[in-house]
């Protein structure tokens, strides 16, 4: 039984590294709705291991060699003030909330997940390489309230928060996309680290479902950065959009105790 | 001269990073490969986590449970190394706004960790 179980999550770890490394994403966003509809964990301990694994992806990428240059650590840091405050409250947030809200949350989350990545179509990538510093960086204290809410999310919900960090550098506070991604990745680690003690300290994160998942996304992230540069990336999100739609109604359904599986077989 | 200085750091913390996630996959997956060798460590009654005191003696008994946590642990502390690591180097550039930042962000986290234990 446990050997099994162990290399299934090593498939998922790999699976969510993978896709991660590809698109971007902390990979977060696949697992814990996969520990808890199909490896049937308690929410709060598949949030436990989405956080570790989380870390994994923002400090073991291969990229990071490549993205220190392009990392804004000053902005990171500054934002970082607001991410933690957020994560903090987020992770304590967990024990008030019951598995159902977090089940909806993760639902709705997922849902603006997804249409985010749409966006991502029609944005090109920018090959010049910006120099960090070389803009001026726009409306902090928007910054600052978008950080504690996004550190908040990523303290409830497991994820790294990716798709809120980017957009807002980005979008609304005047970073080049390069340095906006690698900045994120940087916070990212910073903030699953703060809401992760919490996790470990409330014994929240079980080493049995952490340890395969985390190693598998290790082998996956390394994986996806190869694939990235040979896959039509389009294609692949398109897929992984359709996926989080999925989930979305699966993790939503499960908030009312329903499944969408359990009504298709009633038939 | 500055700049070559810089990228050298920038260089070490990623280095420093992915030592630090290596080190902790490996952890991990020793401790998962003493979970199929040992079962018997993988009880129901088996704590599901191993207190920081006792930790030493498991890892010595190899134990897989804590074999696997240290790598939790190892990799839990990589974004904090990086934030040390940047706090030093404003505090080098005399950058004490920046160095200030840094800190508070590193007391936020570990003031929440005693709050998190002492609950």
């Amino acid at each position: 039984m446990v050997p099994l179980r162990l290399l299934e999550l090593l498939v998922l770890g790999f699976g969510a590294g993978t896709f991660g490394a590809i698109l971007g994403l902390g990979g977060g966003v696949i697992i814990v709705p996969v520990l808890t509809l199909l490896f049937s964990v308690p929410i709060e301990k598949a949030i436990g291991t989405s956080l570790v694994s989380v870390i994994a992806t923002s400090s073991g990428a291969a990229a990071v060699y490549v993205q220190e240059k392009l990392t804004d650590i000053r902005l990171g840091m500054s934002l970082e003030l607001g991410t933690t405050l957020g994560a903090v409250t987020g992770a304590f947030a967990v024990a008030w909330l019951g598995r159902d809200a977090l089940a909806t949350l993760f639902g709705l989350f997922l849902i603006y997940g997804a249409l985010s990545m749409l966006r991502k179509l029609d944005q090109p990538e920018g090959d010049a390489a910006p120099v960090v510093g070389s803009y001026e960086v726009r409306r902090m204290p928007l910054g600052m309230a978008v950080s504690y809410l996004a550190g908040g999310i990523s303290g409830m919900l497991g994820v790294g928060g990716g798709p809120i960090k980017v957009p807002l550098m980005f979008l609304a506070m005047g970073v080049p996309l390069r340095v906006a991604t690698a900045t994120s990745n940087f916070m990212i680690g910073v903030t699953a680290a703060a809401s992760a003690f919490i996790y470990y300290s409330h014994g929240r994160i079980e080493m049995l479902t952490t340890a395969p998942v985390v190693v598998g996304v290790f082998f996956g992230s390394m994986a996806g950065s190869h694939l990235a540069r040979r896959l039509r990336s389009g294609y692949v999100i398109l897929l992984f959009v359709l996926v989080m739609f999925y989930l979305a109604l699966e993790m939503l359904l499960s908030a009312f105790h329903l499944s969408l599986r359990a009504l298709m077989g009633a038939r | 001269m500055n700049r070559q200085a810089d990228a050298r750091a920038r260089e070490s913390i990623a280095r420093i990073l992915h030592a630090g996630s290596l080190g902790s996959a490996i952890l991990m997956f020793v401790g998962m490969a003493l979970a199929f060798l040992r079962p018997s460590f993988i009880s129901k009654s088996a704590p599901a986590l191993i207190p920081l005191e006792a930790l030493a003696g498991a890892l010595w008994h190899g134990n897989p449970l804590a074999v696997m946590q240290c790598g939790v642990v190892l990799l839990l502390l990589t974004p904090l190394v990086r934030i040390v690591v940047a706090g030093w180097s404003f505090l080098r550039e005399r950058d004490y706004a920046y160095t200030l930042i840094s800190l508070a962000v590193l007391f936020i986290i570990l003031a929440s960790l005693v709050l998190a234990v002492t609950h």
